[in-house]
Protein backbone atom coordinates (compact mmCIF):
# COMPACT_ATOMS: atom_id res chain seq x y z
CA UNK A 1 0.00 0.00 0.00
CA UNK A 2 1.38 3.36 -1.04
CA UNK A 3 1.45 5.88 1.79
CA UNK A 4 -0.15 9.20 0.94
CA UNK A 5 2.03 12.21 1.63
CA UNK A 6 -0.75 14.76 1.61
CA UNK A 7 -1.14 16.42 4.99
CA UNK A 8 -4.10 15.03 6.96
CA UNK A 9 -5.47 18.48 7.70
CA UNK A 10 -5.55 19.29 3.99
CA UNK A 11 -7.50 16.15 3.32
CA UNK A 12 -9.85 16.87 6.21
CA UNK A 13 -10.50 20.34 4.80
CA UNK A 14 -11.31 18.87 1.41
CA UNK A 15 -13.60 16.32 3.05
CA UNK A 16 -15.56 19.03 4.85
CA UNK A 17 -16.05 20.95 1.63
CA UNK A 18 -17.12 17.85 -0.30
CA UNK A 19 -19.56 16.80 2.43
CA UNK A 20 -21.13 20.21 2.42
CA UNK A 21 -21.30 20.21 -1.39
CA UNK A 22 -22.83 16.73 -1.42
CA UNK A 23 -25.50 17.73 1.11
CA UNK A 24 -26.43 20.68 -1.09
CA UNK A 25 -26.47 18.69 -4.34
CA UNK A 26 -28.72 16.08 -2.70
CA UNK A 27 -31.22 18.70 -1.49
CA UNK A 28 -34.59 17.30 -2.61
CA UNK A 29 -36.37 19.08 -5.44
CA UNK A 30 -39.90 20.38 -4.97
CA UNK A 31 -41.70 17.85 -7.15
CA UNK A 32 -44.93 19.38 -8.41
CA UNK A 33 -47.65 18.08 -10.72
CA UNK A 34 -46.49 20.41 -13.47
CA UNK A 35 -42.74 20.46 -12.95
CA UNK A 36 -40.25 20.97 -10.19
CA UNK A 37 -38.58 23.65 -8.14
CA UNK A 38 -35.26 24.10 -6.38
CA UNK A 39 -34.94 24.68 -2.64
CA UNK A 40 -31.92 26.95 -2.83
CA UNK A 41 -32.61 28.21 0.69
CA UNK A 42 -31.85 24.67 1.96
CA UNK A 43 -28.32 24.49 0.57
CA UNK A 44 -25.62 24.05 3.19
CA UNK A 45 -24.46 27.58 4.19
CA UNK A 46 -20.84 26.40 4.30
CA UNK A 47 -21.05 25.30 0.68
CA UNK A 48 -22.78 28.50 -0.42
CA UNK A 49 -20.09 30.56 1.30
CA UNK A 50 -17.35 28.55 -0.42
CA UNK A 51 -18.61 29.21 -3.95
CA UNK A 52 -17.38 32.20 -5.90
CA UNK A 53 -19.90 34.24 -7.84
CA UNK A 54 -19.56 33.70 -11.58
CA UNK A 55 -19.95 36.37 -14.27
CA UNK A 56 -23.55 37.55 -14.12
CA UNK A 57 -24.63 34.66 -11.95
CA UNK A 58 -24.62 34.19 -8.17
CA UNK A 59 -22.89 31.06 -6.91
CA UNK A 60 -26.11 29.67 -5.46
CA UNK A 61 -27.70 29.51 -8.89
CA UNK A 62 -24.72 27.61 -10.24
CA UNK A 63 -25.01 25.19 -7.32
CA UNK A 64 -28.60 24.75 -8.45
CA UNK A 65 -27.32 23.42 -11.80
CA UNK A 66 -25.65 20.53 -9.97
CA UNK A 67 -28.64 20.03 -7.67
CA UNK A 68 -30.93 19.79 -10.68
CA UNK A 69 -28.57 17.57 -12.67
CA UNK A 70 -28.26 15.16 -9.76
CA UNK A 71 -31.99 14.64 -9.46
CA UNK A 72 -32.72 14.58 -13.18
CA UNK A 73 -30.07 11.98 -13.79
CA UNK A 74 -31.17 9.69 -10.95
CA UNK A 75 -34.90 10.11 -11.56
CA UNK A 76 -34.43 9.36 -15.25
CA UNK A 77 -32.47 6.21 -14.54
CA UNK A 78 -35.05 5.01 -12.02
CA UNK A 79 -37.93 5.77 -14.40
CA UNK A 80 -36.26 3.61 -17.04
CA UNK A 81 -35.25 0.80 -14.72
CA UNK A 82 -38.53 0.53 -12.79
CA UNK A 83 -41.21 0.71 -15.51
CA UNK A 84 -43.80 -1.22 -13.51
CA UNK A 85 -43.57 0.86 -10.36
CA UNK A 86 -43.63 4.03 -12.42
CA UNK A 87 -46.85 3.01 -14.18
CA UNK A 88 -48.51 1.82 -10.98
CA UNK A 89 -47.83 5.05 -9.11
CA UNK A 90 -47.84 7.61 -11.92
CA UNK A 91 -44.91 9.83 -12.83
CA UNK A 92 -45.25 12.55 -10.19
CA UNK A 93 -45.85 10.09 -7.38
CA UNK A 94 -43.05 7.89 -8.65
CA UNK A 95 -40.60 10.80 -8.62
CA UNK A 96 -41.62 11.62 -5.05
CA UNK A 97 -41.18 8.00 -4.03
CA UNK A 98 -37.72 7.85 -5.63
CA UNK A 99 -36.73 11.11 -3.95
CA UNK A 100 -37.80 9.69 -0.57
CA UNK A 101 -35.93 6.45 -1.28
CA UNK A 102 -32.68 8.12 -2.36
CA UNK A 103 -32.85 10.49 0.56
CA UNK A 104 -32.88 7.49 2.89
CA UNK A 105 -30.66 5.21 0.79
CA UNK A 106 -28.29 7.32 -1.33
CA UNK A 107 -26.24 5.56 -3.97
CA UNK A 108 -23.32 3.58 -2.55
CA UNK A 109 -22.00 2.21 -5.84
CA UNK A 110 -20.15 3.73 -8.76
CA UNK A 111 -22.66 2.19 -11.16
CA UNK A 112 -26.07 3.75 -11.76
CA UNK A 113 -27.35 0.21 -12.35
CA UNK A 114 -27.08 -0.39 -8.59
CA UNK A 115 -29.29 2.58 -7.67
CA UNK A 116 -32.30 0.45 -6.80
CA UNK A 117 -30.39 -2.13 -4.74
CA UNK A 118 -32.19 -1.21 -1.50
CA UNK A 119 -35.53 -0.21 -2.97
CA UNK A 120 -37.33 -3.34 -1.76
CA UNK A 121 -35.98 -2.74 1.73
CA UNK A 122 -37.24 0.84 1.52
CA UNK A 123 -40.69 -0.23 0.34
CA UNK A 124 -40.92 -2.86 3.07
CA UNK A 125 -40.35 -0.22 5.71
CA UNK A 126 -42.25 2.71 4.30
CA UNK A 127 -45.84 3.47 5.28
CA UNK A 128 -46.69 5.64 2.29
CA UNK A 129 -45.22 3.54 -0.50
CA UNK A 130 -45.08 0.14 1.16
CA UNK A 131 -48.36 -1.45 0.07
CA UNK A 132 -48.16 -5.13 -0.80
CA UNK A 133 -48.81 -4.30 -4.45
CA UNK A 134 -45.94 -1.81 -4.65
CA UNK A 135 -43.61 -4.10 -2.69
CA UNK A 136 -44.22 -6.92 -5.14
CA UNK A 137 -43.87 -4.57 -8.11
CA UNK A 138 -40.63 -3.15 -6.76
CA UNK A 139 -39.26 -6.64 -6.25
CA UNK A 140 -40.20 -7.66 -9.78
CA UNK A 141 -38.57 -4.60 -11.36
CA UNK A 142 -35.50 -5.25 -9.23
CA UNK A 143 -35.26 -8.90 -10.34
CA UNK A 144 -35.12 -7.81 -13.96
CA UNK A 145 -32.41 -5.28 -13.17
CA UNK A 146 -30.28 -7.82 -11.31
CA UNK A 147 -30.73 -10.48 -14.00
CA UNK A 148 -29.50 -8.13 -16.71
CA UNK A 149 -25.82 -8.14 -15.79
CA UNK A 150 -25.52 -10.98 -13.29
CA UNK A 151 -22.58 -13.32 -13.80
CA UNK A 152 -22.66 -15.83 -16.62
CA UNK A 153 -22.43 -19.45 -15.57
CA UNK A 154 -21.65 -22.54 -17.62
CA UNK A 155 -25.03 -24.20 -18.14
CA UNK A 156 -25.59 -27.63 -16.69
CA UNK A 157 -25.41 -30.11 -19.59
CA UNK A 158 -27.92 -32.94 -19.33
CA UNK A 159 -26.95 -34.86 -22.46
CA UNK A 160 -24.93 -38.03 -22.04
CA UNK A 161 -24.90 -37.92 -18.26
CA UNK A 162 -23.07 -40.83 -16.71
CA UNK A 163 -24.92 -42.86 -14.09
CA UNK A 164 -22.55 -41.57 -11.46
CA UNK A 165 -23.17 -37.94 -12.49
CA UNK A 166 -26.94 -38.46 -12.54
CA UNK A 167 -26.82 -39.93 -9.06
CA UNK A 168 -24.84 -36.94 -7.83
CA UNK A 169 -27.39 -34.56 -9.35
CA UNK A 170 -30.09 -36.21 -7.26
CA UNK A 171 -28.08 -36.12 -4.07
CA UNK A 172 -26.35 -32.72 -4.23
CA UNK A 173 -27.80 -29.22 -4.03
CA UNK A 174 -28.52 -27.75 -7.45
CA UNK A 175 -26.69 -24.58 -8.42
CA UNK A 176 -28.88 -22.01 -10.14
CA UNK A 177 -27.65 -19.54 -12.74
CA UNK A 178 -26.89 -16.20 -11.03
CA UNK A 179 -29.40 -14.41 -13.28
CA UNK A 180 -32.24 -16.80 -12.38
CA UNK A 181 -34.85 -15.85 -9.77
CA UNK A 182 -38.31 -17.07 -8.75
CA UNK A 183 -41.22 -14.68 -8.39
CA UNK A 184 -44.71 -15.17 -6.92
CA UNK A 185 -47.35 -12.55 -7.72
CA UNK A 186 -50.78 -11.75 -6.27
CA UNK A 187 -51.62 -9.43 -9.16
CA UNK A 188 -50.85 -9.91 -12.85
CA UNK A 189 -47.66 -7.94 -12.47
CA UNK A 190 -45.41 -9.70 -14.94
CA UNK A 191 -47.91 -9.13 -17.72
CA UNK A 192 -48.46 -5.55 -16.58
CA UNK A 193 -44.72 -4.93 -16.68
CA UNK A 194 -44.42 -6.31 -20.21
CA UNK A 195 -47.28 -4.05 -21.29
CA UNK A 196 -45.78 -1.05 -19.51
CA UNK A 197 -42.50 -1.51 -21.35
CA UNK A 198 -44.24 -1.89 -24.70
CA UNK A 199 -46.52 1.12 -24.21
CA UNK A 200 -45.61 4.55 -25.52
CA UNK A 201 -48.00 6.24 -23.08
CA UNK A 202 -45.64 6.75 -20.17
CA UNK A 203 -48.05 8.79 -18.12
CA UNK A 204 -51.00 6.40 -18.02
CA UNK A 205 -51.46 4.82 -14.59
CA UNK A 206 -52.27 1.11 -14.67
CA UNK A 207 -54.14 -1.12 -12.21
CA UNK A 208 -53.32 -4.80 -12.71
CA UNK A 209 -55.96 -7.46 -12.09
CA UNK A 210 -55.62 -9.66 -9.00
CA UNK A 211 -54.41 -13.17 -9.69
CA UNK A 212 -51.79 -15.50 -8.25
CA UNK A 213 -49.00 -16.42 -10.62
CA UNK A 214 -45.59 -18.10 -10.41
CA UNK A 215 -42.65 -17.12 -12.60
CA UNK A 216 -39.01 -17.68 -13.21
CA UNK A 217 -37.11 -14.56 -14.34
CA UNK A 218 -33.91 -15.47 -16.19
CA UNK A 219 -31.61 -14.74 -19.11
CA UNK A 220 -31.90 -16.57 -22.41
CA UNK A 221 -28.93 -17.70 -24.46
CA UNK A 222 -28.82 -14.28 -26.16
CA UNK A 223 -28.46 -12.70 -22.69
CA UNK A 224 -31.89 -11.08 -22.87
CA UNK A 225 -33.90 -11.11 -19.63
CA UNK A 226 -37.14 -13.04 -20.06
CA UNK A 227 -39.71 -14.83 -17.93
CA UNK A 228 -41.43 -18.20 -17.91
CA UNK A 229 -44.60 -19.06 -16.03
CA UNK A 230 -44.53 -22.17 -13.84
CA UNK A 231 -47.32 -23.87 -11.93
CA UNK A 232 -47.68 -24.07 -8.17
CA UNK A 233 -45.95 -27.45 -7.83
CA UNK A 234 -43.10 -26.43 -10.09
CA UNK A 235 -42.73 -23.21 -8.09
CA UNK A 236 -42.59 -25.13 -4.82
CA UNK A 237 -40.05 -27.57 -6.18
CA UNK A 238 -37.87 -24.78 -7.57
CA UNK A 239 -38.15 -22.86 -4.30
CA UNK A 240 -36.95 -25.92 -2.36
CA UNK A 241 -34.05 -26.44 -4.75
CA UNK A 242 -33.18 -22.74 -4.56
CA UNK A 243 -33.16 -23.01 -0.76
CA UNK A 244 -30.44 -25.67 -0.98
CA UNK A 245 -32.46 -28.88 -0.84
CA UNK A 246 -31.33 -31.72 -3.10
CA UNK A 247 -33.61 -32.92 -5.85
CA UNK A 248 -34.33 -36.07 -3.86
CA UNK A 249 -35.19 -34.23 -0.66
CA UNK A 250 -37.20 -31.59 -2.53
CA UNK A 251 -39.35 -34.29 -4.08
CA UNK A 252 -39.87 -35.89 -0.68
CA UNK A 253 -40.94 -32.58 0.88
CA UNK A 254 -43.26 -31.85 -2.02
CA UNK A 255 -44.80 -35.31 -1.69
CA UNK A 256 -45.45 -34.66 1.98
CA UNK A 257 -47.18 -31.39 1.15
CA UNK A 258 -49.39 -32.41 -1.75
CA UNK A 259 -50.16 -36.00 -0.74
CA UNK A 260 -49.09 -39.35 -2.12
CA UNK A 261 -51.68 -39.55 -4.89
CA UNK A 262 -50.88 -36.16 -6.31
CA UNK A 263 -47.22 -36.91 -6.02
CA UNK A 264 -47.57 -40.18 -7.93
CA UNK A 265 -49.22 -38.24 -10.76
CA UNK A 266 -46.23 -35.91 -10.87
CA UNK A 267 -43.56 -38.58 -10.74
CA UNK A 268 -43.18 -38.82 -14.49
CA UNK A 269 -43.21 -35.07 -14.92
CA UNK A 270 -40.49 -34.01 -12.54
CA UNK A 271 -37.71 -35.51 -14.65
CA UNK A 272 -39.09 -33.77 -17.73
CA UNK A 273 -39.33 -30.49 -15.85
CA UNK A 274 -35.77 -30.76 -14.67
CA UNK A 275 -34.44 -31.52 -18.15
CA UNK A 276 -36.41 -28.61 -19.63
CA UNK A 277 -35.18 -26.19 -16.98
CA UNK A 278 -31.63 -27.33 -17.57
CA UNK A 279 -32.05 -26.74 -21.32
CA UNK A 280 -33.30 -23.23 -20.56
CA UNK A 281 -30.05 -22.59 -18.70
CA UNK A 282 -31.58 -22.26 -15.24
CA UNK A 283 -28.89 -24.46 -13.67
CA UNK A 284 -25.15 -24.10 -13.84
CA UNK A 285 -22.64 -26.88 -13.93
CA UNK A 286 -21.30 -27.95 -10.57
CA UNK A 287 -17.64 -28.79 -10.02
CA UNK B 1 -12.83 -8.26 -42.77
CA UNK B 2 -15.78 -5.92 -42.56
CA UNK B 3 -15.68 -3.15 -40.01
CA UNK B 4 -12.67 -2.47 -37.89
CA UNK B 5 -10.16 0.25 -38.29
CA UNK B 6 -8.99 1.94 -41.44
CA UNK B 7 -6.63 4.14 -39.52
CA UNK B 8 -3.41 4.66 -41.39
CA UNK B 9 -0.17 4.08 -39.56
CA UNK B 10 0.67 7.29 -37.77
CA UNK B 11 3.40 8.51 -35.58
CA UNK B 12 2.59 7.67 -32.01
CA UNK B 13 1.56 10.48 -29.73
CA UNK B 14 3.16 11.84 -26.61
CA UNK B 15 6.67 10.76 -27.36
CA UNK B 16 5.70 7.18 -28.10
CA UNK B 17 3.74 6.60 -24.91
CA UNK B 18 0.63 5.53 -26.79
CA UNK B 19 -0.44 4.93 -30.39
CA UNK B 20 -2.47 7.44 -32.38
CA UNK B 21 -5.68 5.53 -33.08
CA UNK B 22 -7.24 8.11 -35.39
CA UNK B 23 -10.80 9.39 -35.03
CA UNK B 24 -13.24 7.39 -32.93
CA UNK B 25 -16.73 7.58 -31.55
CA UNK B 26 -18.12 7.05 -28.07
CA UNK B 27 -19.90 3.67 -28.19
CA UNK B 28 -23.56 4.07 -27.16
CA UNK B 29 -26.43 1.59 -26.90
CA UNK B 30 -28.75 3.26 -29.49
CA UNK B 31 -26.11 2.55 -32.15
CA UNK B 32 -25.56 -1.13 -31.36
CA UNK B 33 -28.08 -2.41 -33.87
CA UNK B 34 -26.51 -0.48 -36.73
CA UNK B 35 -22.97 -1.40 -35.75
CA UNK B 36 -23.76 -5.11 -35.38
CA UNK B 37 -25.67 -5.15 -38.67
CA UNK B 38 -23.30 -3.06 -40.76
CA UNK B 39 -19.91 -3.31 -39.04
CA UNK B 40 -18.97 0.18 -40.25
CA UNK B 41 -15.38 1.13 -40.72
CA UNK B 42 -14.43 3.07 -37.59
CA UNK B 43 -10.91 3.81 -36.36
CA UNK B 44 -11.79 2.94 -32.77
CA UNK B 45 -14.48 3.16 -30.12
CA UNK B 46 -14.32 4.69 -26.68
CA UNK B 47 -16.45 2.94 -24.06
CA UNK B 48 -17.69 4.17 -20.70
CA UNK B 49 -15.77 1.86 -18.36
CA UNK B 50 -18.48 1.58 -15.70
CA UNK B 51 -21.02 0.26 -18.21
CA UNK B 52 -18.87 -2.83 -18.62
CA UNK B 53 -17.54 -3.31 -15.09
CA UNK B 54 -20.27 -5.88 -14.54
CA UNK B 55 -20.35 -9.58 -13.78
CA UNK B 56 -21.86 -10.80 -17.07
CA UNK B 57 -24.84 -10.61 -19.37
CA UNK B 58 -25.51 -8.54 -22.45
CA UNK B 59 -23.05 -5.70 -21.77
CA UNK B 60 -20.04 -8.03 -21.82
CA UNK B 61 -21.42 -10.06 -24.73
CA UNK B 62 -21.79 -6.88 -26.78
CA UNK B 63 -18.35 -5.70 -25.73
CA UNK B 64 -16.77 -8.95 -26.82
CA UNK B 65 -18.44 -8.63 -30.23
CA UNK B 66 -17.03 -5.11 -30.56
CA UNK B 67 -13.58 -6.28 -29.50
CA UNK B 68 -13.55 -8.89 -32.26
CA UNK B 69 -13.42 -6.10 -34.84
CA UNK B 70 -12.43 -2.79 -33.29
CA UNK B 71 -9.87 -1.14 -31.07
CA UNK B 72 -11.39 0.11 -27.84
CA UNK B 73 -10.21 2.64 -25.26
CA UNK B 74 -11.65 3.06 -21.77
CA UNK B 75 -13.13 6.26 -20.44
CA UNK B 76 -14.44 6.35 -16.86
CA UNK B 77 -16.89 8.63 -15.12
CA UNK B 78 -16.86 7.36 -11.52
CA UNK B 79 -13.27 7.02 -10.35
CA UNK B 80 -13.55 10.24 -8.37
CA UNK B 81 -9.83 10.93 -8.43
CA UNK B 82 -10.31 14.12 -6.41
CA UNK B 83 -12.46 12.66 -3.66
CA UNK B 84 -11.35 12.90 -0.03
CA UNK B 85 -12.45 9.26 0.35
CA UNK B 86 -9.96 6.42 0.10
CA UNK B 87 -9.49 4.98 -3.37
CA UNK B 88 -12.02 2.23 -3.98
CA UNK B 89 -10.01 -1.03 -4.26
CA UNK B 90 -12.96 -3.01 -5.61
CA UNK B 91 -13.59 -0.43 -8.32
CA UNK B 92 -9.93 -0.41 -9.30
CA UNK B 93 -9.81 -4.20 -9.47
CA UNK B 94 -12.75 -4.21 -11.87
CA UNK B 95 -11.18 -1.43 -13.91
CA UNK B 96 -7.94 -3.34 -14.20
CA UNK B 97 -9.78 -6.48 -15.28
CA UNK B 98 -11.65 -4.50 -17.93
CA UNK B 99 -8.42 -2.95 -19.16
CA UNK B 100 -7.01 -6.43 -19.63
CA UNK B 101 -10.14 -7.68 -21.36
CA UNK B 102 -10.19 -4.78 -23.81
CA UNK B 103 -6.40 -4.44 -24.22
CA UNK B 104 -6.91 -0.68 -24.08
CA UNK B 105 -3.65 1.19 -24.68
CA UNK B 106 -4.62 3.78 -22.05
CA UNK B 107 -7.56 4.71 -19.84
CA UNK B 108 -8.98 8.03 -18.82
CA UNK B 109 -11.26 9.64 -16.25
CA UNK B 110 -12.10 13.15 -15.12
CA UNK B 111 -10.25 15.65 -12.96
CA UNK B 112 -13.08 15.86 -10.47
CA UNK B 113 -14.69 14.17 -7.48
CA UNK B 114 -17.91 12.16 -7.48
CA UNK B 115 -18.31 10.56 -4.07
CA UNK B 116 -17.79 11.36 -0.43
CA UNK B 117 -18.26 9.18 2.66
CA UNK B 118 -19.12 6.33 0.29
CA UNK B 119 -22.09 8.17 -1.22
CA UNK B 120 -21.93 8.49 -5.00
CA UNK B 121 -23.38 11.60 -6.59
CA UNK B 122 -22.99 10.31 -10.17
CA UNK B 123 -21.74 13.64 -11.43
CA UNK B 124 -18.40 15.19 -12.29
CA UNK B 125 -17.93 17.73 -9.52
CA UNK B 126 -15.38 20.55 -9.43
CA UNK B 127 -12.45 20.85 -7.06
CA UNK B 128 -10.87 23.90 -5.45
CA UNK B 129 -7.76 24.73 -7.43
CA UNK B 130 -5.08 24.86 -4.73
CA UNK B 131 -1.60 23.40 -4.43
CA UNK B 132 -2.61 21.02 -1.64
CA UNK B 133 -5.58 19.66 -3.61
CA UNK B 134 -3.32 19.27 -6.65
CA UNK B 135 -0.94 17.23 -4.51
CA UNK B 136 -3.80 15.11 -3.19
CA UNK B 137 -5.10 14.36 -6.69
CA UNK B 138 -1.64 13.77 -8.14
CA UNK B 139 -0.77 11.17 -5.51
CA UNK B 140 -3.94 9.28 -6.20
CA UNK B 141 -3.49 9.51 -9.96
CA UNK B 142 -0.01 8.07 -9.66
CA UNK B 143 -1.30 5.17 -7.55
CA UNK B 144 -4.09 4.47 -10.02
CA UNK B 145 -1.75 4.53 -13.01
CA UNK B 146 0.73 2.23 -11.29
CA UNK B 147 -1.99 -0.17 -10.25
CA UNK B 148 -3.68 -0.49 -13.65
CA UNK B 149 -0.30 -0.61 -15.34
CA UNK B 150 -1.03 1.44 -18.48
CA UNK B 151 -1.02 5.19 -19.17
CA UNK B 152 -3.74 7.08 -17.31
CA UNK B 153 -5.09 10.31 -18.74
CA UNK B 154 -7.08 12.92 -16.84
CA UNK B 155 -9.77 14.92 -18.60
CA UNK B 156 -10.30 18.60 -17.88
CA UNK B 157 -13.76 19.28 -16.53
CA UNK B 158 -16.65 21.33 -17.79
CA UNK B 159 -17.84 23.12 -14.68
CA UNK B 160 -20.48 25.59 -13.58
CA UNK B 161 -18.97 27.01 -10.44
CA UNK B 162 -15.63 27.75 -8.81
CA UNK B 163 -14.48 28.04 -5.22
CA UNK B 164 -13.35 31.15 -3.39
CA UNK B 165 -10.38 29.27 -1.95
CA UNK B 166 -8.90 28.54 -5.39
CA UNK B 167 -5.48 30.06 -5.77
CA UNK B 168 -4.64 28.69 -9.23
CA UNK B 169 -6.23 28.87 -12.65
CA UNK B 170 -7.84 25.69 -13.90
CA UNK B 171 -5.12 25.20 -16.52
CA UNK B 172 -2.32 25.63 -13.98
CA UNK B 173 -4.06 23.16 -11.67
CA UNK B 174 -4.54 20.67 -14.52
CA UNK B 175 -0.89 20.87 -15.53
CA UNK B 176 0.28 20.68 -11.94
CA UNK B 177 -1.65 17.50 -11.28
CA UNK B 178 -0.58 15.75 -14.47
CA UNK B 179 3.08 16.66 -14.15
CA UNK B 180 3.25 15.74 -10.46
CA UNK B 181 1.50 12.43 -11.12
CA UNK B 182 3.45 11.56 -14.23
CA UNK B 183 0.19 10.82 -15.98
CA UNK B 184 -1.36 12.17 -19.18
CA UNK B 185 -3.98 14.55 -20.48
CA UNK B 186 -7.23 13.73 -22.16
CA UNK B 187 -8.02 17.21 -23.39
CA UNK B 188 -11.70 17.96 -23.94
CA UNK B 189 -11.79 21.09 -26.08
CA UNK B 190 -15.57 21.40 -25.67
CA UNK B 191 -15.08 21.45 -21.91
CA UNK B 192 -12.47 24.17 -22.29
CA UNK B 193 -15.03 26.28 -24.13
CA UNK B 194 -17.92 25.50 -21.74
CA UNK B 195 -15.88 26.42 -18.68
CA UNK B 196 -14.42 29.49 -20.37
CA UNK B 197 -17.91 30.94 -20.79
CA UNK B 198 -19.13 29.89 -17.37
CA UNK B 199 -16.09 31.29 -15.59
CA UNK B 200 -15.23 34.17 -17.89
CA UNK B 201 -11.75 33.17 -19.03
CA UNK B 202 -10.15 33.07 -22.47
CA UNK B 203 -10.14 29.51 -23.89
CA UNK B 204 -7.02 30.24 -25.90
CA UNK B 205 -5.18 31.13 -22.70
CA UNK B 206 -6.15 27.71 -21.38
CA UNK B 207 -4.81 25.98 -24.49
CA UNK B 208 -1.60 27.98 -24.51
CA UNK B 209 -0.82 26.64 -21.03
CA UNK B 210 -1.18 22.99 -22.04
CA UNK B 211 2.00 20.88 -22.06
CA UNK B 212 1.17 19.32 -25.43
CA UNK B 213 3.54 16.41 -25.09
CA UNK B 214 1.25 15.18 -22.29
CA UNK B 215 -1.91 15.09 -24.44
CA UNK B 216 -2.72 11.56 -25.61
CA UNK B 217 -6.38 11.96 -26.54
CA UNK B 218 -8.84 14.73 -27.37
CA UNK B 219 -12.63 14.89 -26.92
CA UNK B 220 -14.99 16.95 -29.01
CA UNK B 221 -18.72 17.30 -28.30
CA UNK B 222 -21.74 19.56 -28.57
CA UNK B 223 -23.01 21.86 -25.84
CA UNK B 224 -26.14 23.89 -25.03
CA UNK B 225 -26.57 27.55 -24.17
CA UNK B 226 -29.07 28.40 -21.41
CA UNK B 227 -31.01 31.66 -21.43
CA UNK B 228 -29.21 32.79 -18.27
CA UNK B 229 -25.86 32.61 -20.08
CA UNK B 230 -24.69 29.33 -18.55
CA UNK B 231 -23.32 26.84 -21.07
CA UNK B 232 -24.09 23.18 -20.37
CA UNK B 233 -21.93 20.26 -21.50
CA UNK B 234 -24.87 18.30 -22.89
CA UNK B 235 -23.29 16.16 -25.64
CA UNK B 236 -26.62 16.29 -27.44
CA UNK B 237 -25.87 17.98 -30.74
CA UNK B 238 -23.19 18.63 -33.34
CA UNK B 239 -19.89 20.20 -32.39
CA UNK B 240 -20.07 23.99 -32.60
CA UNK B 241 -17.68 25.98 -34.84
CA UNK B 242 -15.84 27.59 -31.92
CA UNK B 243 -15.06 24.14 -30.53
CA UNK B 244 -13.74 22.98 -33.91
CA UNK B 245 -11.50 26.06 -33.93
CA UNK B 246 -10.11 25.08 -30.54
CA UNK B 247 -9.65 21.56 -31.87
CA UNK B 248 -7.80 22.87 -34.92
CA UNK B 249 -5.39 24.68 -32.61
CA UNK B 250 -4.91 21.54 -30.51
CA UNK B 251 -4.11 19.57 -33.69
CA UNK B 252 -1.57 22.15 -34.74
CA UNK B 253 0.12 21.88 -31.38
CA UNK B 254 0.02 18.09 -31.07
CA UNK B 255 0.33 17.12 -34.71
CA UNK B 256 -2.86 15.13 -34.19
CA UNK B 257 -3.70 12.63 -31.47
CA UNK B 258 -6.49 10.08 -31.01
CA UNK B 259 -9.79 11.95 -31.05
CA UNK B 260 -13.28 10.93 -29.93
CA UNK B 261 -16.67 12.51 -30.53
CA UNK B 262 -18.98 12.18 -27.52
CA UNK B 263 -22.72 12.22 -28.26
CA UNK B 264 -24.91 11.15 -25.32
CA UNK B 265 -28.43 12.50 -25.78
CA UNK B 266 -30.89 13.37 -28.57
CA UNK B 267 -29.14 10.69 -30.56
CA UNK B 268 -28.89 10.77 -34.32
CA UNK B 269 -28.09 7.76 -36.51
CA UNK B 270 -24.68 6.17 -36.30
CA UNK B 271 -23.68 7.30 -39.83
CA UNK B 272 -24.57 10.89 -38.89
CA UNK B 273 -22.68 10.62 -35.61
CA UNK B 274 -19.66 9.12 -37.33
CA UNK B 275 -19.76 11.76 -40.06
CA UNK B 276 -19.66 14.45 -37.37
CA UNK B 277 -16.66 12.75 -35.79
CA UNK B 278 -14.87 12.46 -39.11
CA UNK B 279 -14.87 16.24 -39.51
CA UNK B 280 -11.94 15.98 -37.12
CA UNK B 281 -9.88 14.31 -39.84
CA UNK B 282 -9.61 17.46 -41.92
CA UNK B 283 -8.16 19.35 -38.96
CA UNK B 284 -5.78 16.50 -38.15
CA UNK B 285 -4.70 16.20 -41.76
CA UNK B 286 -4.22 19.97 -42.01
CA UNK B 287 -2.00 19.91 -38.96
CA UNK B 288 -0.05 16.95 -40.33
CA UNK B 289 0.56 18.78 -43.62
CA UNK B 290 1.72 21.86 -41.74
CA UNK B 291 4.33 19.81 -39.92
Amino acid sequence: MTVLRVRPEARARLRRLQRSFADSVRTPLLILEDGHGLREESYDPMCVAAIADSPGCPGTRRLGVYNQQYWFRLLTVMQQELPLLRRLIGLTGFNRMVAAYLDLFPSRDASLARLSDRLVEFLNGDERWGSQLLRQAGLLDHLYIRAFDAADGAPLGMDGLSAERAARLLAEPVRFAPAWKLFREDWRLVQARLEARASSDDDAVIAPDPGIGYWAIYRDRHRGVIQEQVDANQYRLLALLDAGQTLTSSCAILAGEIGADACRRLEGSIGEWFHRWARLGWFTATA
Amino acid sequence: MTGGTDARPRASAAGGAVPDLGVGVGLRVPHYRYIFDQWPSVDFFEIISENFMVDGGLPLRNLDRILERYRVVLHGVSLGIGSADELDDAYLAKLKALARRTRTPWFSDHLCWSQIDGTHLHDLLPLPYTAEVAEHVAERARIVQDLVGIPFALENLSSYLSFRESTMSEWDFYREVVERAGCWMMLDVNNVYVSSVNHGFDPWTFLDAIPWDRVIQIHVAGHSDRPDGTVLDTHDQAVKPIVWELYRYACERTGGVSTVLEWDDHFVSFPETHAEALKARSYRDGAARAT
